[in-house]
């Protein structure tokens, strides 16, 4: 994956961990062309037909973010659980980027 | 006019809406076809955000609460809803339409209609030896719990309008 976008997915990552304190963590899933996150948040609404339901957002330049964005809010026993979108990588692929792991 | 799947969603709920709002003007309607249209609304709007334009999005009725959520992680939106920089004050404002939009995504007809909504007939009650039944109309049915002329109501129904701006 593009460094560019992998710098614009960490700042997108902390900036959305800041406006929903309730998430634990967020992963990547990579793209080429647009930001993919998977965020794990306790207090989000199970899924209810067992697919992974990511909300797409355009660019912003202003706020440092030139790529569109695809935001997916899961529960933690979703994860690795729910079917990923059609274009999207495996979950073996998906990374941890927030927190930060070495 | 040539669309994609995101394009195509927003154009079907701007349509919707203006439909929406039209029946609120008419007299004579009953309110079931006003809620109707609130229901798909909601569905469309966040439909057209569960696409980033390439394919089809989840056939799922209930996601516009969903969507609150992950609208609120969102600058543009939170900018163009008056809140820049108030990150904790756009959490208050979304929670506070929540609770309506549930209310909304609940009135969707499920497929067994054993429950209010504004499209079919529903079942109130079966006599105990199943001689009787009583069916409910939606077009003949208070629906108590959403009073489209209320501030709650108001307020989703003008983030619902920001959301179609920003599309």
């Amino acid at each position: 994956m593009n460094a560019e976008i992998m710098n614009a997915a960490m700042r997108l990552a902390r900036e959305n961990k800041e406006a929903e304190p309730a998430i634990i963590r967020i992963y990547i899933s990579p793209a080429e062309d647009e930001i993919r996150l998977i965020e794990i948040d306790p207090s989000t609404i199970k899924s209810d037909d067992e697919h992974l339901l990511p909300f797409f957002f355009a660019p912003d330049l202003e706020g440092g973010i030139p790529y569109r964005s695809a935001i997916a809010l899961i529960r933690e026993e979703e994860f690795k659980k729910l079917r990923l979108p059609q274009e999207w990588a495996s979950w073996d692929e998906v990374k941890q980027i927030w927190p930060q792991v070495d | 006019m040539a669309h994609d799947w995101r394009s195509a969603f927003a154009a079907q709920a701007r349509s919707d809406y203006k439909l929406f709002r039209r029946l609120c003007q008419l007299e004579g309607v009953e309110n079931c076809h006003r809620i109707h249209y609130l229901c798909m609304v909601t569905e469309k709007v966040a439909k057209a955000f569960l696409t980033n334009g390439r394919t089809q999005p989840q056939t799922s009725h209930y996601v516009f609460t969903k969507f609150l959520k992950a609208a609120n992680q969102n600058r543009t939106l939170r900018n163009v809803c008056g809140y820049k920089n108030r990150l904790s004050a756009f959490r208050g404002y979304l929670e506070g339409i929540k609770k309506t939009a549930q209310e909304v995504e609940n009135l969707v007809p499920k497929s067994d209609c054993q429950a209010p909504n504004p499209e079919y007939p529903w079942l109130l009650r079966t006599s105990k030896l199943g001689h009787k039944t009583i069916v409910e109309v939606p077009a003949e049915y208070n629906f108590k719990t959403i009073d489209l002329k209320s501030p709650k109501v108001l307020k989703m129904l003008r983030f619902i309008e920001i959301c179609l701006e920003t599309l």
